[in-house]
């Protein structure tokens, strides 16, 4: 017994160790995976289905590389070997030219986009008016649209993969095979083995959410396949002031604050799996933090006299028709905004949107010396609040448009309460300045940004001085608004802080910021800015939140592990963090009134939701297996014929051959008749 | 490869042992039986020169090693499958229904334990071949030439066809004492399975066409080791 277990334990670690060996395989030979490629995917709304996907176990066309959108033609009309897959620049991915590849989409079974290191003056996939359909009733979409460059290909149902590679070897690499096998000789092609890609991205979504989701939840066997998810992820709030009074263990809740609600959006989206998102959102979001650090830095501590509160508000997913601003309202509609806690509990407050007099967004910044405060409905309260901005920055040209609403959050909130007073603040008047929303190519250098690294040299003509500068207008006005003359007026933006932060969102995540706030090691490559599905958290709002903390916090003292247990009441956090940016050893305890609330659209959390009602958004994701595209050499028709008739005929000559043979071998064989042998003698 | 191509190569290298197998091996359940039991051990010497290779770690990288190493693993368990047959001939005698041809005829038992030593080296050497290229794609991106799949199937039926007469001379050899029949067969089996190494060169043609020129001398000297005849040829011929 004991022997027979030790063979088998022998035979299972011989079994063990023989699998790790890789033997090189022809496999090997006759495929090349083209890393770092990116592709397009699908998503569903309540309607429509968007993006592409290739076919079941891959897409597979003839490569062809071109330079000019006359070689497109030319592939498009002369084509004879069956399906391609053009190679483009992405200058030549134009309205025109997608459609048509859609037209001639039984010709093209994929698409190749590749940078080609050529200046575009212009790459924006989404639609003229952004969110349009989720817009306030009032249509504020100006003629020519805010996007005017946009193609709304983004919202396309596009007939075959596309993928983008960013890296030029491998680029080249194709091009190579393209020239080595497939451009002599073309009107020939089909006579001979063509170097051809397989793009694999197949989606299992498919038509609109209400049916993937139906076919999610089908419970047909013990392992459920999910074929969508829905988009979400978190949004990120913090207020000024506690929302808490008294003693630690016998705190009241501050019931009569009325808020004022800064606002960024925290997400972008592109074509393909990869986002930039440098003008929007991140100069936003740079520009709502470093206000929000200046507010806390002036304001003077909580009094009774103070009666209004500054709620920081980050939206995530508003990008895929504002899900974030739509899930908060549903929140605050059900009184369950900050925390689920019953109405009138003694420990929180719960906002609503009538405790909300003012609405402030940033949206897109960029730099200039102008800054435009769209207002739908204009008042005298925000008149005298714009006024404001006008007294605490000369130099700035702060520049009213009426009647306006580009697309932002405050549009949820206006389509809720029409009286709801808002603004938004961006760089723009009725067309967007940002050529490249919405797309990979929203990078640093669209925002003209460089990184500094704490020199003193950050200029107010450059982007990181502008921002501040921004921020501290808003702060000023916001902590006169709130606390009257009480404000510490001489604080100023530092504009070091500004620059790190734009280093952290767009370049390196492990800078200076995020250490400060954190000690763990983030990915190498900057965050995704895309909101993703919800059942995959990003890292994005969790950072932002401990930033937000970082900057609004009140220091309690030094850093101890007593810190973090202290007495909770669902409100505050407190957090171990650096002092100083400059000396991230020294450690501080800090306190702060920053949370995450969930961003996902209430369509996904009402029961029986009607899809068709287009009261909220109802975005979702299709689920892959696998991404990938491989290069490799197709074989012609002829070949493949010709194979399979010499194996058949090999095949029908050998059967009549054994079959003569076999029926005449007493003839054929004259073997030995044993039996007229003696064989014993 | 493609599906088409898939079907070609598979026809091409199996058909004919497919034939013989459903005209020749199926009507009697002892011939599977021993086609079968030739095949395991062919498996066998393929598992034995396996762990040999793998023990015999600074030899790994030369393949002429595992070449002649497995070869002769090969020619030994023919030689104990022969024993085993002859062995176990009065056994088969009684459980066969068709006796008289099969135990008189000694040629049918070797044809068949050659046939089955020749299947399972013919899967062995092309299913990872075909499994691989299971795909859109054919050789020649990196190395190889298009060629490469339908040359492998041509090998892979040489050795099996090599198998089967190998299996025939080499039994006769035993039979008759004969040792020229018992070294043709080793030394044919050295020279086709070397001339394959001359593959990694590409030039396959420098191969092929020896290959195939043993394969015809290997067959015709089987084919004359069973009793047949120019003279028996014509004969079968003229019946017609």
């Amino acid at each position: 017994m004991l022997i027979k277990n030790f063979y088998v334990v022998f035979l299972i670690f011989i079994s063990l160790y023989i699998v790790h060996c890789n033997a090189d395989r022809i496999k090997d030979t006759m495929y090349m995976t083209i890393t770092g490629s990116v592709a397009c995917y699908r998503r569903m709304n309540a309607t429509h289905q968007i993006g592409c996907s290739s076919k079941r176990g891959g897409s597979v066309g003839i490569i062809h590389y071109c330079d000019t959108e006359t070689d497109l033609d030319f592939v498009l009309h002369n084509g004879t070997a069956g399906e391609y897959i053009p190679i483009l620049p992405t200058k030549l991915f134009k309205t025109s030219v997608a459609n048509k590849l859609f037209k001639n989409k039984d010709k093209i079974s994929g698409l190749i986009l590749h940078p080609n290191n050529e200046e575009l003056s212009h790459f924006t996939h989404d639609t003229q008016c952004p969110n349009a359909l989720f817009s306030s009733n009032q249509s504020t979409c100006p003629e020519g649209g805010w996007n005017n460059f946009g193609t709304g290909l983004l919202y396309a149902d596009i007939p075959f993969p596309i993928f983008y590679v960013e890296d030029e070897n491998q680029i080249k690499q194709m091009k190579n095979c393209f020239l080595k096998y497939n451009k002599d000789a073309f009107a020939k092609q089909s006579d001979r083995s063509l170097c051809a890609l397989e793009l694999k991205s197949f989606m299992y979504g498919t038509t609109n959410t209400p049916t993937c989701q139906r076919r999610s939840n089908m419970v047909t066997n013990l392992n459920p396949i999910k074929v969508c998810d829905p988009l979400g992820d978190s949004n990120v709030w913090g207020t000024l002031f506690p929302l808490e009074k008294g003693p630690e263990n016998n705190s009241q809740p501050i019931k009569n604050f009325k808020y004022i609600i800064l606002s960024a959006r925290l997400d972008t989206t592109s074509l393909f799996e990869k986002t930039s998102g440098a003008e929007s959102p991140i100069t936003g979001l740079v520009c709502l933090l470093t206000a929000a650090k200046l507010l806390k830095e002036m304001s003077p501590k909580w009094n009774p006299n103070i009666t209004t509160n500054v709620l920081f508000v980050l939206f995530n997913g508003e990008t895929y028709d504002y899900i974030g601003s739509q899930r908060l309202l549903y929140d605050m509609e059900r009184g369950e905004f900050p925390t689920t806690l019953s109405i009138n509990n003694d420990i929180l407050p719960s906002i609503h949107l009538d405790n909300i007099t003012l609405f402030i967004e940033l949206s897109q910044l960029s730099l200039g010396n102008q800054i435009y405060t769209h207002v739908l409905n204009n008042t005298p309260d925000l008149n005298n609040f714009i006024g404001k901005f006008r007294d605490y920055n000369p130099e700035m040209n702060v520049i009213l448009v009426p009647n306006s609403l580009p697309p932002s959050s405050l549009h949820t909130f206006i389509r809720a309460n029409n009286t709801v007073q808002g603004m938004v603040l961006a760089d723009h008047q009725y067309e967007y300045r940002n050529p490249f929303y919405n797309s990979i190519y929203d990078n640093v250098s669209n925002i003209d940004y460089q990184y500094q690294n704490g020199s003193d040299k950050i200029g107010s003509d450059s982007i990181q001085g502008y921002v501040g500068n921004i921020a501290l207008m808003l702060a000023r006005s916001l902590c006169e608004q709130i606390a009257g003359n009480f404000c510490n007026q001489s604080t100023v933006p530092d504009l070091n802080l500004v620059d790190e932060l734009f280093h952290c969102y767009l370049e390196d995540p492990n800078c200076k910021v995020h250490k400060a706030v954190q000690k763990g090691t983030l990915p190498k490559s900057p965050l995704s800015l895309y909101v993703g599905v919800e059942n995959v958290r990003n890292f994005l709002p969790n950072i932002v939140a401990l930033t937000l903390a970082w900057f609004t916090g009140e220091r309690l003292g030094p850093s101890s592990s007593n810190c973090t247990i202290q007495h909770r009441n669902h409100i505050y956090r407190y957090y171990n963090m650096s002092t100083d940016i400059d000396n991230l050893e020294k450690m501080s305890c800090y306190q702060a009134t920053v949370n995450l609330s969930e961003a996902v659209s209430p369509a996904f959390i009402i029961d029986g939701y009607d899809w068709s009602s287009n009261k909220y958004s109802s975005w979702s994701e299709s689920s892959w297996n696998e991404m990938g595209v491989r290069m490799f050499l197709k074989p012609s028709k002829i070949h493949e014929r010709i194979t399979l008739a010499v194996g058949s005929i090999t095949m029908i000559l050998s059967c009549i051959i054994v079959y003569f043979i076999h029926s005449r071998s007493h003839i054929l064989f004259d073997y030995p008749d044993i039996d007229s042998v003696p064989t014993n003698c | 490869m493609t599906v088409m191509e898939l079907f070609g190569c598979t026809f091409l290298a199996f058909g004919p042992p497919f034939a013989m197998f459903i005209f020749t091996i199926i009507q009697d359940p002892v011939r599977i039986i021993i086609l079968i039991a030739a095949a395991f051990f062919w498996l066998l010497s393929l598992l034995l020169s396996a762990i040999v290779w793998f023990i015999m770690a600074p030899l790994k990288t030369y393949l002429v090693f595992g070449v002649v190493c497995s070869i002769l693993f090969q020619e030994g368990f023919r030689l104990l499958i022969y024993r085993i047959l002859r062995k176990a001939e009065n056994g088969l005698m009684k459980i066969t229904d068709d006796h008289a041809t099969l135990i008189d005829n000694k040629h049918i038992l070797a044809y068949v334990s050659g046939l089955g030593f020749g299947l399972m080296s013919g899967a062995f050497s092309l299913c990872n071949v075909l499994a691989d290229a299971l795909g859109p794609a054919t050789m020649g991106l990196q190395s190889g030439n298009e060629m490469f799949f339908l040359i492998s199937s041509v090998h892979t039926l040489c050795f099996i066809l090599l198998h089967t007469f190998w299996g025939i001379i080499f039994f006769n050899g035993f039979d008759t004492g004969n040792k020229i029949q018992v070294g043709y067969v080793l030394i044919t089996h050295l020279i086709a399975s070397c001339l394959t190494l001359l593959n990694t060169f590409q030039i396959y043609s420098a191969t092929l066409v020896p290959l195939v020129c043993v394969v015809l001398v290997t067959g015709l000297y089987a084919f004359r080791v069973a009793g047949g005849s120019y003279i028996s040829l014509k004969l079968c011929l003229h019946l017609r």
